[in-house]
């Protein structure tokens, strides 16, 4: 390293502390303690019920933690950085008799007092045709993934937290959207996502996260592609 | 040495490992033990004998670095409230002396209340029945060894600041490249 390039670690935009999650006598989570850095991708790797999506939604604000503490954004926790926090979950909570621009119309009327981006700009960002007729009933797969992208992304969040982004597409379908997450990426916002289809997140992931009932099996650094 | 714990433990056809330590009569905590026995502090249950009125007693057994949450405990136990027993009653209820009380062979079968967090871990250590004797088991079999019951035991701690946090002995960090 060059004598005098800063070795500054920058602060964490989130952090779980030995956060474990206990359902009854299951053991969801299990003392999992990381860090998340500003403008990085995340993946989540597991099987089905190795906590993937109990950790999702205990860094959204959806759940708390049973023990160990969880904080985000200069020590708020999850509940009081709602505003800050997009969470898009496995399932895509759209309205499939209206359209796209009338569904994210009626998800930016639910945040009143907060500065949304507009619908057929954010449709636009995500590669949808705002002007389409077609109710939401009628979209592919991808279409509706991307659709409840926008609809995450309406408020602006800084940390993005994406619960199987990629389930159900084809694989063009998917390309597009790590391009599009690769362009938050790089706008320094924070992604975490689940996958069970690693080789998709490849190019974006940052880090690897794999979770083994409940515990963190590993972490390891990924080759995303700049 | 063979306690009173692991006998029983045998006896159940239970696996379970004795560890050794040495004891130092002035620092009996779970902390110190934890140490001595190479475990982290959450991994190393202490046994509490506590009352809830004259002839009520239950063992609470919790991680050597919580503290007891009188009111869950007594909620758990469907006690009025609860207390610790005092140091000189220990011995006579259980048979054990300080530092050394474990819920096998007491000298009642007192109900046994554990921390629910005692799921999160392959391997507990608790006290095998003397002062310096510890039993490591795998959770399942020591709470069905004890015959307890599991529940949220502890006080919450209090928040954390994060320019203090010693972070990720236990866990992980992302860093930068």
């Amino acid at each position: 390293m060059a004598s005098g390039e800063s070795t500054a670690v920058p602060q964490p935009i989130a952090r779980l502390d030995k956060v474990s999650k206990l359902f009854g006598s299951f053991a969801a989570l299990r003392q999992v303690s990381v860090d998340l850095e500003p403008g990085r991708c995340y993946v989540l790797l597991g099987e089905n019920g190795a906590g993937k999506s109990t950790l999702l939604r205990i860094l959204a604000g959806l759940l708390r933690p049973s023990h160990g503490a969880v904080t985000v954004f200069d020590q708020q926790s999850p509940q009081e950085a709602r505003e800050r926090i997009g969470y898009m979950s496995h399932a895509p909570m759209l309205y499939d008799e209206l359209t796209a621009v009338e569904n994210l119309r009626y998800f930016a009327s639910l945040y009143p007092g907060r500065p949304c981006t507009a619908p057929e700009d954010v449709l636009c960002q995500v590669g949808l045709d705002p002007a389409l007729t077609r109710t939401l009933g009628q979209y592919s797969q991808g279409m509706r993934q991307r659709t409840s992208l926008a609809r995450v992304l309406l408020p602006v969040p800084e940390l993005l937290l994406l619960d199987e982004p990629f389930s159900n597409m084809d694989v063009e379908s998917a390309g597009q959207m790590v391009a599009l997450l690769a362009g938050f990426r790089q706008a320094n916002r924070t992604i975490v996502l689940t996958t069970h289809q690693r080789e998709l997140a490849a190019p974006i992931a940052d880090w690897v996260l794999t979770l083994h009932a409940g515990r963190v099996a590993s972490f390891e650094p990924g080759a995303p592609t700049r | 040495m063979k306690t009173n714990g692991a006998r029983i433990l045998e006896g159940l056809g239970i696996a379970f490992e004795l560890k050794e330590y040495e004891v130092d009569p002035d620092d009996l905590s779970a902390i110190s033990v934890a140490n001595k026995v190479g475990m982290p502090p959450e991994q190393v249950f202490k046994t509490l004998l506590t009352t809830g009125g004259p002839g009520e007693y239950v063992f609470a057994v919790i991680p050597g670095d919580a503290e007891l949450d009188f009111k869950k405990l007594a909620k758990a136990a469907g006690m009025r409230a609860a207390e610790m027993v005092s140091l000189k009653e220990v011995q006579p209820l259980t048979g054990y002396i300080r530092g050394g009380v474990t819920v096998f062979g007491a000298k009642k079968a007192y109900p046994v209340f554990v921390d629910e967090t005692v799921i999160l871990f392959d391997q507990i250590s608790v006290s095998a029945g003397a002062r310096g004797t510890q039993l490591l088991v795998a959770p399942d079999d020591y709470l069905r060894a004890a015959e307890a019951q599991t529940a949220d035991l502890t006080k919450d701690p209090a928040p954390v600041q994060s320019s203090s946090m010693e972070h990720g002995k236990y866990g992980h960090k992302g860093g930068r490249r």
